[in-house]
């Protein structure tokens, strides 16, 4: 599954651990996500669309 | 959601690490400089050494199943794979020791020090103390690595 969070980390201008500090997980999930090595669940999907202020369909496809 | 967790709190990983460190300092004191049990007198060598081993273990187990500092669903993640992974190897001995029992006897029945080492060798990697310390090594390999890993993405 292919996502467009990097990108819109970029367009926020945050690093990682502070995209990882505000949803509540580690830097090392936020890292995953981004490089498709790991698939977040409804919970963390929906929290990451809620920062960003974008749907799931937006920031993830399949 | 609250979700209930078995593993137990991140100061035991502390804790456990601690232990470690002085069980290993003991056991590096003992095999380079005396190269014998000379800490503990002489009649109970035997129980120190199993006190030590059991220590030991007791950190390993401390170490593995206490929580990260923030444990996530990212790391429990690692832990399921670290956990397959460890049963799939663990099956893989067993099953590679039977077979290479069964075939090398019936060709080589008496080959004396090579079944005297296999035995010693099973017995030590065929337990269920040798699959927690796999699956601790296992799960603290991935953790690390992604840890490096996302430290170098992020520069």
């Amino acid at each position: 599954m292919k996502n467009s969070i990097r990108v819109e980390r970029a367009v926020k201008r945050i690093s990682q651990q502070e995209l990882a500090d505000a949803i509540g997980v580690t830097r090392q999930t936020i890292y995953a996500i981004e490089n498709d090595k790991f698939v977040p669940s409804t919970e963390l999907a929906l929290k990451l669309s809620a920062y960003f202020g974008k749907t799931v369909n937006e920031l993830f496809q399949l | 959601m609250e979700k209930k967790s078995y593993l137990l709190p991140h100061k035991f990983q502390i804790l456990g690490w601690c232990l470690f460190g002085a069980i290993f300092v003991v056991f590096a004191l003992e095999m380079l400089v005396w190269n014998t049990w000379e800490l503990i007198p002489q009649k109970y060598s035997k129980h120190g050494t199993m006190l030590l081993y059991l220590l030991a273990f007791g950190s390993a187990f401390l170490v593995a199943f206490s929580q990260e500092k923030q444990e996530d669903e990212f790391i429990s993640a690692l832990r399921r794979k670290s956990v397959m992974m460890t049963a799939c190897i663990m099956f893989f001995l067993m099953i590679a020791y039977g077979l290479l029992y069964a075939i090398w006897s019936s060709v080589h029945p008496t080959a004396g020090n090579f079944w005297r080492y296999f035995f010693i060798v099973w017995r030590f990697t065929g337990n269920i103390i040798f699959a927690l310390m796999l699956y601790a090594v296992l799960f603290r390999i991935k953790y690390w690595r992604y840890k490096w890993e996302s430290g170098k993405d992020e520069k």
